[in-house]
């Protein structure tokens, strides 16, 4: 890896730390980098020879918070603290987790979505039949080829189609409504679940 | 290594390293990582963490047309040094205790935990 790919990863890792912090850190290893070539190193063996930028960056995002809590022992600052160290640690298992977690909102929101889209369709095409049908009966009317009654007859077929896409298109406002409302509820609860996990730690 | 007794001995080092004269990162990693084994970039959050107590002041000086970071031991520093020296007495009898122990189980002509064990056992 060279030494812009080195810098750019880590300040990319770097990015929940405070900027001052982050500026510093990646000084430090420009400065690290720059001196190793100077004595004599390649640039690939000095990058080589660090641990990986994400290592690298978990230990500073560390002793950032430690730092921090030592300032001000709250208890805030004391278990952000702890979450920092039991975060990397249970990395292997929350990570998964998070995943999975992901996974499962996308899934119920595309659910969600496909639903609506069908209602809208079906009503859609409701709507089409009604005025395809009002507007050949009106049109038989107007030509004459239809008697009386039968025009009548057909023409009400059409309003009643009308009738029943517009209640049906309120049908589906109350729905999606309904279904966004539902959608996020999940995400409030799977966020409050996962809150609640980290207040545990 | 004890991470926390690692941790420690760091810090230690680093303060030596500084005490010294005027050092910069690239230096004092290379005069403490083989000694300690650990990574070349295991440093930097050591000498972060000693700038921020207060053990070390920092400057910038022109090397080679860029700005290098120097740190300067100050009071504060070798008031900590000071006090691990003390402490590093005590882990020094502590150490030679164990080391001891480890070399020569038959030291000073006393018999030794098993043959005492036996001797009951009879």
């Amino acid at each position: 890896m060279t030494k812009d790919a080195f810098l750019t990863e880590l300040g990319n890792a770097l990015l929940m730390v405070p900027e001052s912090e982050r500026a510093e850190a990646l000084h430090y290893y420009r400065e690290y980098i720059e001196d190793a070539v100077d004595a004599g190193r390649s640039e690939e063996e000095v990058v080589a020879s660090l641990e990986a930028p994400g290592v690298v960056a978990s230990r500073i995002r560390t002793e950032a918070t430690l730092a921090r809590a030592a300032d001000r022992p709250t208890p805030r600052n004391t278990s952000r603290a702890l979450a920092a160290v039991f975060g990397i640690l249970s990395l292997p298992i929350t990570l998964p987790l998070a995943i999975c977690i992901i996974a499962l909102a996308i899934c119920v929101a595309a659910v969600a979505f496909a639903v609506i889209v069908a209602v809208a369709v079906s009503i859609a095409a409701i709507v089409a039949a009604a005025i395809v049908v009002g507007a050949r009966s009106v049109y038989l009317l107007i030509i004459g080829a239809m008697t009386g009654s039968a025009a009548v007859f057909t023409l009400g077929l059409g309003l009643i189609g009308t009738a029943l896409a517009i209640f049906a298109v309120i049908l589906l406002c109350y729905v999606a409504v309904g279904v966004c409302r539902g959608v996020g509820h999940f995400f409030r609860w799977v966020g409050g679940k996962v809150s609640k996990g980290r207040a545990a730690k | 290594m004890d991470p926390q007794l690692k941790k420690g001995l760091l810090d230690a080092c680093v303060l030596t390293v500084v005490e010294q004269g005027d050092t910069y990162g690239y230096l004092v990693t290379q005069k403490t990582v083989d000694l300690l084994h650990v990574s070349e970039s295991a440093l930097y959050p050591v000498l972060r963490r000693l700038e921020q107590q207060g053990c070390f002041e920092t400057y910038n000086a022109e090397y080679g047309g860029r700005l290098r970071k120097y740190y300067r031991m100050t009071p504060v520093g070798e008031e900590r040094l000071a006090k691990t020296r003390e402490e590093m007495k005590d882990l020094y009898a502590i150490i030679e205790f164990i080391m001891k122990t480890e070399q020569k189980p038959d030291a000073d002509g006393e018999k030794s935990a098993k043959e005492l064990t036996e001797g009951e056992g009879k």
